[in-house]
């Protein structure tokens, strides 16, 4: 199946969704004044949800009290004091502490950074330059540090390089330019995977000659894609 | 917002909504929900809509942002939503059934870029726009997407 095909599927599976009647005649049928029902509604539960952690945090202080002469929130506090669990995902600590992207969301500041990734319970930070490892210790003691060869903006910048090449290549009409089907970072390789349909010797070649052959780049063979045999 | 206008935008829209919704969202209520919620933010909104195309991309953006406040809340449902594919009028091929299935299994954030992409017929750097993420955060989400498809068939 090929992209377009894929496309199909997807549509026409779609295309056969459709909102309730039901839905659609009590949407139609709104005012302004549903929003304060809602509201209503949202108080209502919120009141209830916050009845129910009260009550469980009532009860479970007092059993975890009984059974080892301290509250649990005293116990919470003591493992707050030491240095924090490693973060699933680096790249939302630092989108949430915006010193990793611009305010536009698209570049990477830190141009040591190489990506991370989870190696059991043990945060790996990889790092083009050893020395900033210190800038990461918010992140606890669960973590380790690799050295990288190529950023991850480095890395990010390419994959859009690529885009806006192949673009070009597909309105100048060359065919193999559609068979590249997808790219992405792979951060616990420190490369660019490049995803190309029923991947050959003279498509990966075509690919180095016409758009790039930088030493990040991993071609991948994609020919099982969604809906395909 | 004058009221032909608003139940004009529904009826042009709702199905659209609906179905970035349960892709979000993966379950009926759920995605109904955050279709009300949508078009009453609609009825309220001081927005200047230019064209159609905008009111579209102000609907999907809208109905994201509600889908991800109802995965986040304690109401929840976390039961599948294609359960009663038969609820649907027109009957569903083996392959659409088995798309549908699958898109269930995969976390909301892949399926909902899988549907902006090869659905609504977005672009990477459209999609990125609309998600608030980088556009290669887009592609790596469309490609490890298609990876854990892949991966079922394997399975299967």
């Amino acid at each position: 199946m090929n992209e377009k095909e894929r496309t199909e599927l997807y549509q026409s599976t779609f295309d056969k969704i459709h909102a309730p009647k039901e839905l659609l005649r009590k949407v139609e049928s709104m005012s302004k004044e549903s929003r304060r029902i809602k509201k209503r509604v949202i108080l209502r539960r919120t009141a209830w949800a916050a009845a129910a952690v009260v009550i469980l945090f009532v009860l479970s202080n007092a059993v975890v009290l009984a059974a080892t002469g301290e509250p649990w929130v005293g116990i919470v506090f003591d493992w707050n004091k030491n240095p924090g669990q490693p973060l699933e995902n680096v790249n939302d600590f630092f989108w949430e502490n915006g010193n990793l992207f611009d305010a536009d969301g698209a570049s990477v500041k830190r141009q040591y950074y190489g990506g991370t990734y989870l190696d059991g319970n043990v945060q790996v930070i990889l790092l083009t330059d050893m020395s900033r490892s210190d800038e990461f210790t918010k992140l606890g003691e669960n973590v380790r540090y690799e050295k990288c060869e190529y950023s991850y903006d480095e890395l990010s910048r390419a994959i859009q390089s690529i885009n806006s090449r192949l673009a070009e290549l597909r309105s100048e009409g060359e065919a193999f330019a559609d068979d590249v089907v997808g790219m992405a970072l792979d951060e616990r390789n420190n490369r660019v995977d490049v995803d190309i349909y029923h991947m050959t010797d003279e498509k990966t070649e075509w690919f180095k000659k016409n758009i790039s052959d930088a030493g990040y780049l991993v071609f991948v063979n994609a020919d099982a894609l969604p809906g395909e045999d | 917002m004058e009221r032909q206008k608003y139940q004009c935008i529904v009826r042009k829209y709702i199905d659209d909504v609906y179905r970035v919704a349960l892709n979000c969202c993966h379950h009926r209520a759920d995605a109904e929900d955050a279709v009300q919620n949508t078009f009453l933010k609609l009825l309220t909104t001081e927005t200047a809509f230019s064209d159609d195309e905008h009111i579209r991309r102000w609907l999907i953006r809208v109905v994201i942002n509600e889908c991800r406040n109802s995965l986040n809340s304690f109401w929840h449902r976390k039961i599948g939503f294609f359960d009663d594919l038969d609820r649907e009028p027109e009957a569903f091929s083996d392959d659409e059934r088995w798309l549908l299935e699958e898109i269930c299994h995969l976390p909301p954030k892949y399926s909902a870029v899988l549907h902006l992409y090869y659905y609504e017929g977005y672009h990477c750097a459209e999609i990125a726009r609309m998600l608030n993420i980088s556009e290669s955060n887009v592609q790596t989400r469309l490609q490890r997407a298609r990876k854990m498809l892949k991966n079922r068939i394997k399975e299967a």
